[in-house]
């Protein structure tokens, strides 16, 4: 299954992460750092949610307890991203 | 007998229609310093002000609003009318006027640097607009900021100060001179006056300017005034709340917002005393 950045998601760096905004829907979104790191990612191609997965926690120190709870940051922005259509899932 | 007129305020040409004498009145006390003109070549927005039917004239009477030939109101009684008028001239703005990305916002200048002043109603942002604008400086608004699509420039929109219940009498001790227009009692927002806004930024109310700080101002009693640094994430997100027109503009709309905040510092602001308010504004621009 491969992730994609929704097409109409339009985004803006800020100080503190990305503003998105979905044309079609109409809603803002906002991502804080470094969450922003994945929309990046998306954006240049689609890819699994493993590797998108790897992409975050080389953000994060190598420690178990920080590649736990940055895991779990993962997952609730997947559920999330889904949620809202930000980001797409197509088998 | 209609009397009928256009009034340039900014951008905008108002024409204005009425029978109601007390309209005729309080334009004459507080838009004294605005020109009039009989004719002009492009309206934007046909207001009429009118007393409803001949037995209404007598019995309860009432006022309705038009915009063309539209009735966006229910008729309020008669000693509201002139409220009822600057309400109206809002909503014409506020529904219409696409062309700027619009917020509920007090709006003043000084040294060609825009502060908005993002704010619910009742948060005191009209109050310390007309506190501001009589110490030096600019009035753009005490209720809308108007940014262009365009030049992303901040547009004025200089018309009377709308006060409610105690911040009228703390206005009118506050600045010498003080004109008012007559008082509405009992209206939806509660006892409502409006003030004359100073000549001096009506004289300059067609000249744009540069944002520089987006300021949400809270009146809180005895408080330290202070300025707190806030984020652009928390920023953007109340800048949509307090847009009336966001969902409109869309894409447009979104783009311009995350421009502005490149160049703006945006900050939370509490204050009780005009003085201390006064002080911190200003060193953000002078």
């Amino acid at each position: 299954m491969l992730l994609f950045l929704n097409k109409y998601i339009r985004k803006n760096e800020i100080k503190e992460g990305i503003a998105l905004f979905n044309t079609f829907t109409g809603n803002t979104h906002f991502l804080p750092h470094p969450l922003h790191k994945l929309i990046a990612f998306l954006a240049a191609e689609p890819c699994s949610e493993k590797a998108l997965l790897d992409v975050f926690l080389s953000s994060f120190q190598k420690s178990l307890q920080e590649q736990e709870n940055a895991t779990k940051q993962f997952q609730q922005f997947i559920t999330e991203a889904l949620k809202s259509d930000i980001i797409i899932e197509i088998n | 007998m209609l009397a009928q007129f256009t009034l340039p305020i900014g951008p905008f040409n108002f024409s204005i229609k009425t029978d109601n004498t007390a309209v005729l009145k309080n334009l004459s006390s507080l838009y004294g310093d605005y020109h009039f003109y009989n004719h002009s070549p492009f309206i934007d927005f046909p207001i009429t002000i009118t007393t409803r039917s001949l037995i209404r004239r007598f019995i309860k009477p009432q006022v309705d609003f038009f915009l063309d030939e539209f009735a966006p109101f229910k008729p309020l009684p008669k000693d509201q009318s002139f409220a009822m008028l600057e309400w109206g001239m809002n909503w014409c703005i506020t529904t219409q006027a696409h062309q700027f990305l619009i917020f509920h916002a007090g709006t003043i200048e000084k040294n060609n640097k825009v502060i908005i002043m993002p704010a619910e109603q009742g948060s005191g942002k009209s109050t310390l607009t007309a506190a501001m604008v009589y110490s030096g400086w600019r009035l753009f608004s005490d209720e809308l900021a108007l940014i262009s699509v365009t030049d992303e420039l901040v547009y004025p929109c200089t018309r009377p100060i709308n006060l409610k219940n105690d911040s009228i009498n703390v206005i009118d001790n506050y600045v010498d001179n003080a004109v008012f227009s007559t008082i509405a009692k009992d209206t939806h927002k509660g006892t409502v006056a409006l003030l004359k806004p100073p000549k001096a930024s009506v004289e300059r109310m067609f000249e744009p300017a540069p944002l520089h700080f987006i300021v949400f101002p809270k009146y809180v009693a005895n408080i330290e005034a202070k300025l707190t640094p806030i984020n652009q994430i928390d920023t953007f997100q109340q800048l949509i709340q307090h847009s009336f027109n966001y969902h409109i503009l869309g894409e447009q709309g979104f783009h311009l917002i995350a421009r502005l905040l490149q160049n703006v510092t945006c900050y939370q602001f509490e204050y009780s005393d005009f003085e201390q308010a006064k002080k911190l504004l200003s060193s953000l621009v002078d």
